[in-house]
Formats: C-alpha cells, structure tokens, sequence
C-alpha cells in the first residue's frame, strides 16, 4: 500500500508541477490565456483527433481481430504477427514515412488514418484475447433466441468485449492526447503541439502549462468516462467446464474481401513506413551507416528500453495489485493518478522532473536514474494495464489453497501468482520497452550526456532534413522493437492453447 | 485422528459480527456441515479455521493443541489443513499432477517416482482415472476439477479438510454423485471434514452432524436425523427441510391445533411445554386421504396446487374451516390429489413444539 | 512458461547492468566542457573533434531544440550542468540572457565577427545566419510575378498563394523582424492579410514539400531548407526556386545562431576558449563547406557557390536582443495565427 502511494505520489509531480506553474499565471492572464479562439480551435483539433482516433482505432482493432479470431480467414497466425507488428514501428516513424511519400495526408482525415495506423493495436491486442477466451456458447444461445450473425456481434460479443475495448481506446486516447512527433509532421495543430509552439515562441512555461492543464482536464474526461463505461467489471474466473473453442465463421466467396482488408491494413501501418525508409535510405545522398554510432545508439536504446521496462513494471506492481485485490476509492485514485502523466506532454514532464529532481536530488540530475524514472512516470499506465488484467487471472483463492498446503508467503509467489502473472508482466514489460525506445524529449533533456539512443539520433538526422541519414536509425528501432512486439503477439495469441 | 474444537470463537468485519460466540466440537473421522444461508457466517468461520482469518475472540484447537486464539494464530501453511474452495481454484498453470502434488513435502514431493506414485493413489482415492494426471485444468469438467482440488488438498495427509461450498457451481446430477465421492474419499482417507453449504439436502445427506448457522451465531448442532426430527426453533425446521408451522396449545405431551390433537416428541422439553406453543410439522407427517367429510379426527382442506416430482410430490392446501391455515403436504408421487379436490388431513408420528 | 521467466530475468539483469555501464562511460580524464547544443547535433560534431585535438579540452554534447534546451537551462538555473549554449535562433538565446544566466563572451571570441551580429551588452555572439527567402513553385509563379517587399504577400494578388509556418521559431523571428521595422500596426495589418491569404504548415520542410508539390504557390522560409535538398536527392525541391528580397527589405532578414557562455560555469577560461574557436576562421569554414548551408559569419569563410553569398543580401538593419518580443506572440494570437 506504502509502496503504491509513493508511486502515485512519483507519477503526480508533473501535475504538481503544472498545477503550481499555472498558480503562478495570474487570473486576468489565464483568462486572456484560455479564452481566445485559437484555444477553441485546438480543443476542437484536440477532441476530433482523439475521438475519431479511438473510433477508428476500436472499428480496426476489433474488425482486425474479428477476422483473425472468429473466421476462416487462410494464413490466421500470419495475419495475427504481421497485424501486431505496427506496434515495432514507432508513431512519428509512421507518420514520417507517410509524410515524407505525400502531403496530402497533412489533414483531419490523414491525421486520423496516420494515428490509427499507429495504434490500433493496442486496441486489437486485448480484442483478440477477449474474442479467444470468450464462452461460444453465448453466441449460440443469442443465435438460437433468433438473432442473426450481425445482431449476436452486436448484442452478444461486443458488450463482452467492452473492457477490451474500453482499456485499448483508453490507452490510444491518452496517447493521442500527449502525441507530438507523429501529429507535428501532420501539421494537426492540436494542444500538445500547441503547448511546443508556445515554449518555442514566448519561452513562457506558465502560459505552456495553463495550456496543459486543459489537457490535463481532457484525461480526467478520458479516464471517467472509461471508469462509467466500464462499470462493474466481471472477474475472469475457472470455467465450471471444459472451453470450447468457437466455431468460425465461413466467409466463403468473402475470403478475398478479407484477405484484402487484412492485407490491406498491414499494408498501410507497415508497408507504408517500410517503403519510406527503405526509398530514403537508397535515394538519399545523406546515407551513411555509421557503424560505431549505429551500434551504440542500439546498444543505449536496447539497455534504456530494457530498464526502463523491468522498472517500470516493478513499480507498476503495487498499483495494479491494490486496484485489483483493495479495490475502492482510495485504490482507484491511486491507479487513476498513473495515467495522468501519459496525457501531458513530453516536454511538461521532462521539464516537471528537471525542477523536481534539481530541487530534491540534485546528484542524480542527467542521471540514468533519473531518466529511468521518467520512463516510469511517462509509461506507468502501459504497465498498470497489462497487469491489471495479468492479477485478475490469479484470484486470490489460489493464495489461500497454496497456504493451506502449507506454502510460505514468497513460495506462493514464485509457484503460483508470478508463474499466472508471468504472460501479463511480459506484456507490459514489452508495451513499455517500445514506448522507451523511441521516447525523445524526456531522452534529450534527461540522459546523462554523450548518451544518444536511436530516437534522439533519428531526431536529430530527421530535423536537419537528412532523410537519408535519419532512416537506418528509425530502421534500427523498429528491428530491436520486433522481439517485444512478437512477445506481444505470442502473448495474445498462447492464452489459450495450454 | 483428530477432534477440531472451536470455543466461544468471534470474528467481526467492521460493526458487523459475522461469526458470534460459536463454539463447536468436530469428532474425529466425521463430516460436518455447517449449513446456513448465504452471509450466516459459515464461510467466515471457516476461513478461521483454517487460519485465513484471526479470530477476535475464542480459540481453535486441533487435536488438543491451540492454533488460533487472540494473539496467537499459527499460520494457515502450518495448520496442516486441507482446502478445498468454491469452483476448485485450481491452479490453471499446472496439469492435473502437479496440482495434487503442489502441497507435497519432504520424500513424497521430492523423489519423482514417490510423487508419481502418491498422484496415482490420490487419483484413485478420488475415482478419477490415472490419466488424468497430464490435463491440464481447462480439460475438466466442473466435477472432475473439484474431485482434483479434493485430492490436492488430501495429499499432504491433512488430518482435517475445509471444503467451502465445493457443489454449488455443479449441476443437481453432478452435485450429488460428486458429493458422495468427495465425501467417500474423506473417509477412506481417514480425514475429519468440515463443508460449508447452504443446501441442505447436500447437509442431511453427506454429513454426520449438521451445525446451523444464522446471522452469526450457531443456532443447532445435531446429527442428521435428529436435526430434522427436532429443529431448535421454527426457522430451523423452515430451513432444514420443508416445515408446517401452526400455533398450538400444548398440554400433558400433547398439542391441539387445527389439525387436531397431535402427540409431541417424547423429549423431557417438549413434553413439559405448557400453553401457547408453535408446533413443527414435517409434510410427510401430513397423511390425505380423499374425503367429503371428515370422519374421526384429521380436517377437510383443498388442494391448492401439486408440484410433481416423480417419486414424490408436494401438495399445498387449505384448511377448509379456516382459507388463511395454509399447509404443505409431501404424498406417493402416483396418488398425488388433483388441484381443487378436497382430502382430509391426518397427522402421522409426533410433532416438535417450540414456546411462542 | 519458463522461457518467459528467463526474458523477465534477462531484463531485470540488465537493468542491473546499466547503472554499472554507465560508471565505466563516467571515466573523468581531463579538462571537459559541457555544452547545451540547439544548433543542428551533424554540423556541430564536425567541428568538435578539432577544437579537442588542439586543446585537450573534451567537449560533451547536449542536443535537442531551441525550445527544450533554452527552457531547460532555465528551470535549471544555477544548478545547470551547461558550460556553452549554442541556439539555431538568437531568441532562444535572449531567453537566457533574460534570465540573467549568461557571463560576457571574451573579445577574442568576438573579434571576427561582424558587429551587427553582436548584442550591445556582448553577454553572446552570433556565429552562424539563414536568410529568410521566399520558396516558389516556378511553374506557379513567374519571375516577373515575385514581390518586392515581404509584406506585398498580404495583397490581395497573393491570396490562397503563400505557406507559412507560424507555429516555428523561423516564423516568429521574421515577425518579429518586421515588427521592430515596420511598427506595431502594418504588422497587425500584414499578418491579418497573411491570415486571410495564406495556408498555415507546421514546419518549413513542410512548406518546402508543399511548394515544390505545386500544392501552394510559394512559402515563407529560410534559404537552407530548400539548399539542402538540392544537395539531398532534389526530390523536394526540384521544381522550385528561391526568391531573395533586397534593399532591407523585412522579407531579407538574417536571423542569427548564437554562442553563449553561462555564468554559473566552474570552466569560463575553456568554455570561452571553445566558443572563441567557434567564431575562428578554421571552424566557420568547416561549418560553410558541411551540408548545413548556413551562413559563417567570421567573413573569411564562405558558402559553396551555389548559393548566393552573404555579402550579396541586403538585409535590414535589425537589433537582436530586441526579437524575444513577447508582443510579437501577442501579436499572432490576436490575428489568430497561434
């Protein structure tokens, strides 16, 4: 309990931080600040990129694992790995390859296909492990009660796949919310770009923070409306009986039409930034394979995203343990408070953690620690998540059976719950690592000095219009993202073939 | 072998006092029920006893030696007692052996053909077949995983057995035959056994001594048949088997009610009542025969309604004499009465009286 | 199973492992500087090595942005670890400056660099300057078309036309430019007509690919974007032109990449060696001949020939510590342009 207050606590410094930089904005300021039309305009740009992001994000993900899951779509295992793998490829890589092949992507329908491209699966992931362990009976009983194959989608399996959807379209939102590097090449002008623009241009970071903390109010929206929505969730529990897998549907002179959609999907989230990147890496005159740097950048990246994740995850434990097994006010307040950091800006909390840690531990300035702390704080949600869900498949009973056989307290945990937990925490371990791996600003700001990872190098090529020379960097990340994002689909994929 | 005494143990969550003052001994090699509906206590209680929770109050001991009493609670993992809960739980990551074997120790857990060995012999206690020991949890059907949890927790040779509601996620069918196995094992194990449940058909049937709860507190404590013929107050009788409550008289062993006079049971309490009392009838005590008129004793009713169960059905009625005296009668299946005829109703053996 | 607990281990070995790698990098062997690098990460690291070579004195890079690392040593203040920081724009600079962090650049440093690129308080120094152009489409916009003046591009000619970049430092700068020339009103009214004519970018390369894709005639930006792509692959530029305004025009603006060394350093005599070698012949032409196409400002080194030279543009008279102009942001968002 100690443990997760003092987590909550870590990850509420950069609200503290905004909330104690737009104190200091005075009222008349705040209010010239806030209530102008550009600030309608970006909230405007704000809710439609995240709201038509999540909807597009649910219709690709749940579609996606529709087809993979439930019908006799040819080469399923193949589908499932290649439509998991967008995951490696991290969003401003997408958005640059897309950006970088046209233009006219540089719009509100883009914004949205190029950002869905991005997340959809993390709305995908939890669909498909929904859809697998998902009783057919019920299916059967609402087809037998007279409803068609459309109708038992809609009245049966989508309600069932409420959590699912409710906790990928949560995670893609606030993503959305805080999304810079993808939505800049977009030129969407939204309130994290907005909140850039305004450290860029004024250098005043109590106007920049009043900004966040409209966003910051955007999350609290986010995360009720998931909480109302959500409702009372149904444990996941020992069937009384053996499962059956489902019954697929044939799709019959259909199967080109899915194909093609599957294809078609995979084609956009990773042909795309593929194509890019391999054309810039050719054609570009700036090309260069500095083997030294690429090796050291990987290096950094893969030890960064490494920590990152095991710590990460360590400290995500204790927050999804009390919002599972102490579920209440207090617990749901803490896990809420995980999440609000995921819709701040980079740079808000990169600059939160640079006054923080200089005011309270100035030794560890520019330290790994420190650095690793802020991927803590950045993408605690992604850990939460994942093993929330991972906790909830080991009830509490299972505790009190291995006790009465007379197993100590650390015994159950290394026979029982870790074993139970294990997919869940390699799950999140392997969220958080792709996000570490091509974080950038809390990178560029944080890391001790001399430290470049792939990210920052693929920044810094990219931003001086070096396609050539940024490519085999962003080339790099999505390689050394592949293992976790396999992990991913495997993960997803195994929950039932024990 | 070994006697489990609880004595004046208390438990409360908050204002509430889920388990009051219950004191209870548990003979050695029996099965006892602790029978009660739902929130009575009983899961509470035996989360006490099995060291999951610390009394407030009271002691537990097994076999003479004290392991839970205000202050000192020997912990669950060295209660040495076996568990069995709601559903099984087992665990899913294991196959079907190395769930029996998880709790094993010493030479028994350690050599493989010991344990291998022991998995067998519990598979066969259980009547599961030997092959089962490689399916993994999801293989089995809902009897067959709680027969599996029965045997997980028979195989560090407890020399008690908790089982919290074990047939309550099971169908009627699968409920009593996996019942009499379940308890079948516990005997030839030699276990002392102590099963929470809320049916009491399950209670009457499987067990050698029934311990009614209710809001807490331990109401009655009996063998089956004694349970049944002579309830400690009218809502016991109400909830252990159907009950026909009517107000009474009594008087020198006897009570008059509307059906009549009607001898009470033979016991020094019942027999020395005097006055207002409220009489418990059992509906098979309730004879119909059918009637216009009532003869020598016995009242005319009509029958309201027969709910028909083959070998037997129950019948509702209705005194004529008086619409709101409502009774319930269990006859022979096959010379059930038709709803609207009308019977008289003769009182067959004694009754159970309780002061009003 | 197991094998997922050997990944788990494996990760947590390694985050075991990091901290110990980062004590070997930590090895202290020498003089070192540090420095808080916004100009382009490439064309810094090309004059480094040189600088180390015949001082002895390491130099450790901090790169990021304008906008992040001029922030960052703010919040930082005292406690900053930076000894030397470089912007791409001087506003960055006069940020830090504001704060009261800097110390005076040395004479030595200053000496080869033209006085107009020097605040009157010394506390930085220009070394490097982009031209503001405009890019156009040159099967768009004939010749004979082009504006004379930066501000024709808010006439009613030009409308539906022009691409900009309001949300970039680049922009602001030129705002602010022709603010401080053209006064407080005719940059209102030129903005409004911007407002009204032109199609807002999020960034330059942005503008150049907009442009040189016919999707807008011509855009607000600076020379070297549309220069590197000529030496990249031209794809982004290969139907497009530069378009430099004269005779002090707003539209010729020079906006300046300064070097500033911080008062809280404990290394003054190597951070204001390191920035005196900045501003040295040697490293300015190592600058003009890397890919950057920016211009040196020590006037004996110079640009490839393809573009046109510095002491070839006209541009105005502009006092740089005056830029940081907050009404310039005012300004924009009153039009409605932020």
């Amino acid at each position: 309990m100690l443990t997760a207050v003092v987590v909550a606590a870590l990850a509420l410094v950069p609200l503290g931080f905004v909330a104690y930089d737009a104190a200091a904005v005075g009222p008349r300021e705040a209010y010239d600040l806030l209530w102008r039309p550009r600030i309608g305009e970006l909230l405007w740009n704000t809710v439609r990129l995240v709201v038509g992001g999540m909807l597009a994000c649910a219709v690709v993900g749940v579609g996606c694992a529709w087809l993979v899951e439930r019908t006799d779509l040819p080469l399923r295992r193949l589908w499932h790995a290649l439509l998991v793998a967008p995951l490696a490829v991290p969003a401003f890589v997408t958005s640059f390859g897309w950006v970088s092949l046209t233009s006219s992507v540089q719009t509100y329908a883009g914004a949205v296909l190029v950002v869905t491209l991005a997340y959809y699966p993390l709305v995908y992931l939890p669909a498909v492990v929904t859809l697998r362990g998902l009783d057919p009976a019920l299916e059967e009983t609402a087809q037998a009660l007279g409803h068609g194959r459309l109708a038992v989608f809609v009245r049966v399996v989508l309600p069932q796949l409420r959590p699912a959807l409710l906790g990928g379209s949560l995670l893609v939102g606030l993503h959305l919310l805080a999304e810079f590097g993808a939505i800049q090449m977009l030129r969407f002008p939204t309130f994290t770009t907005a909140i850039y623009d305004q450290y860029r241009s004024t250098f005043n970071g109590g106007a920049a923070t009043m900004t966040a903390s409209v966003l910051v109010l955007c999350c609290l929206l986010l995360l009720l409306t998931e909480l109302r929505l959500r409702g009372r969730r149904r444990y996941a529990r020992l069937s009384a009986g053996s499962a059956r897998p489902a019954d697929r549907q044939r799709l019959g002179r259909w199967t080109p039409v899915g194909l093609l959609a599957a294809a078609g999907v995979v084609a956009l989230a990773v042909g795309v930034p593929t194509y890019a990147l391999v054309h810039w890496l050719v054609v570009g005159s700036s090309t260069a394979f500095p083997v030294a740097d690429l090796l050291a950048a990987t290096g950094t990246s893969l030890a960064l995203g490494a920590a990152g994740a095991a710590i990460t995850v360590v400290l995500a434990a204790p927050v999804a343990w009390l919002a599972v097994r102490h579920r209440g006010r207090l617990a749901g307040l803490l896990e809420g408070s995980t999440y609000v950091s995921t819709s701040l800006p980079g740079i808000v909390i990169a600059l939160a953690l640079v006054t923080a840690s200089l005011r309270v531990v100035p030794d560890l300035y520019q330290t790994y620690a420190l650095l690793l702390s802020a991927y803590a704080v950045l993408f605690l949600p992604r850990a939460v998540v994942s093993l929330r869900a991972a906790i909830e498949q080991a009830p509490p009973v299972l505790d009190d059976v291995a006790r009465s056989l007379g197993t100590g307290p650390l015994e159950t945990i290394r026979r029982v719950t870790l074993p139970l937990i294990a997919p869940g925490v390699a799950s999140g371990a392997a969220l958080v690592f792709l996000a570490v791996s091509t974080e950038l600003t809390a990178t560029l700001m944080l890391a001790p000095i001399d430290v470049a990872t792939l990210a920052t190098r693929f920044w810094s090529a990219s931003s001086s219009v070096a396609y050539g020379a940024a490519a085999p960097y962003a080339l790099l990340m999505v390689l050394i993202s592949l293992p976790a994002t396999v992990l991913l689909g495997r993960v997803s994929a195994g929950g039932g073939d024990r | 072998m070994t006697t489990l005494v609880l004595e004046h143990v208390s438990r409360s969550f908050g204002p509430v006092r889920a388990v009051d003052d219950v004191s209870l001994a548990v003979p050695p090699g029996s099965v006892t029920a602790l029978l009660g509906p739902s929130g009575c206590g009983k899961t509470t209680l035996l989360r006490v006893i099995a060291g999951f929770l610390e009394p407030d109050a009271g002691s537990v001991a097994l076999d003479g030696r004290v392991v839970a009493a205000p202050g000192r609670c020997v912990p669950a993992r060295d209660r040495g007692i076996g568990y069995v809960p709601q559903e099984g739980a087992l665990f899913p990551h294991l196959d079907v052996a190395a769930n029996i074997a998880f709790g094993l120790r010493g030479r028994a857990g350690r050599g493989r053909r010991e344990r291998v060995a022991r998995v067998a012999e519990l598979l066969d206690l259980v009547e599961l077949p030997r092959t089962f020991a490689e399916r993994a949890p999801h293989e089995l059907s809902g009897g067959q995983q709680q027969r599996v949890a029965l045997a997980r927790a028979l195989a560090p040779a407890p020399s008690v057995v908790l089982l919290d509601e074990p047939f309550s996620s099971l169908d009627a069918a699968l409920r009593a035959s996996t019942g009499e196995a379940v308890v079948a094992a516990l005997r030839a194990a030699g276990a002392t056994g102590v099963l929470v449940t809320h049916d009491q058909d399950e209670a009457l049937s499987l067990t050698d001594q029934v311990a009614v709860m209710r809001a807490g507190r331990l109401v009655q404590a009996a063998a089956p048949r004694e349970l049944y013929a002579r309830p400690a107050d009218a809502d016991v009788a109400r909830f252990v088997g159907g009950a026909v409550v009517l107000p009474a008289r009594a008087r020198a062993g006897r009570a008059t009610c509307a059906l009549g006079d009607v001898a009470l049971v033979s016991e020094a309490d019942e027999a020395a009542l005097e006055g207002e009392v409220t009489l418990v009838l059992r509906p098979e005590q309730l004879r119909l025969t059918p009637e216009r008129a009532a003869t020598h004793g016995g009242a005319l009713a009509r029958v309201i309604d027969v709910g028909f169960h083959g070998h037997d059905a129950t019948v509702r009625l209705a005194l004529l004499d008086d619409a709101d005296v409502r009774l319930l009668a269990r006859t022979d299946g096959l010379t059930a009465p038709e709803p609207g005829a009308q019977v008289r109703v003769d009182v067959v053996g004694p009754a159970s009286a309780h002061p009003r | 199973m197991p094998r997922k607990l050997r990944a788990l281990a494996l990760v947590a070995a390694t985050a075991v492992a990091l901290p110990a790698l980062a004590a070997c990098g930590g090895g202290d062997d020498g003089p070192s500087i540090t420095v808080y690098n916004a100009q382009h990460e490439q064309l810094i690291t090309q004059i480094v090595p040189d600088f180390e070579k015949a001082t002895g004195i390491k130099v450790k890079l901090r790169n990021g942005s304008d906008l992040e690392l001029a922030n960052q040593i703010v919040a930082e203040g005292k406690a900053s670890p930076a000894d030397v920081f470089l912007t791409e724009n001087s506003p960055a600079m006069t940020l830090v400056d504001g704060a009261g962090l800097l110390t005076k650049v040395e004479p030595a440093a200053l000496k080869p660099i033209p006085r107009q690129y020097v605040p009157a308080d010394r506390d930085w120094t220009g070394f490097l300057a982009r031209s503001t152009v405009l890019l156009y489409n040159t099967q768009k916009v004939q010749q004979a078309d082009l504006p004379t003046s930066l501000l024709d591009l808010a006439k009613p000619a030009w409308k539906g036309r022009v691409a900009y970049a309001p949300n970039g430092a680049d922009f602001q700068a030129i705002v602010s430019a022709v603010l401080q020339l053209e006064g407080e009103d005719a940059t209102r009214t030129w903005l409004q007509g911007l407002k009204a004519n032109g199609r807002v970018y999020d960034g330059n390369n942005s503008v150049l690919q907009a442009v040189n894709a016919g999707d807008v005639d011509a855009g607000i930006t600076y020379h070297y974007y549309w220069a590197r792509d000529r030496q990249e692959n031209g794809e982004n530029s290969d139907s497009s032109a530069l378009h430099y305004f004269t005779d002090g025009d707003p539209g010729a603006f020079l906006s300046v990449s300064a070097a500033g060394v911080l008062a809280s350093s404990s290394k003054q005599s190597d951070a204001q060696r390191f920035v005196e070698y900045l501003t040295s012949a040697q490293a300015q032409q190592a600058m003009g001949d890397s890919y950057a196409l920016e211009y040196p400002l020590n006037p004996e080194a110079s640009l490839p020939p393809e573009v046109k030279a510095l002491d070839a543009l006209q541009p105005p008279k502009v006092d740089l510590t005056q830029l940081n102009s907050s009404k310039v942001v005012d300004l924009m968002q009153q039009v409605g342009l932020l």
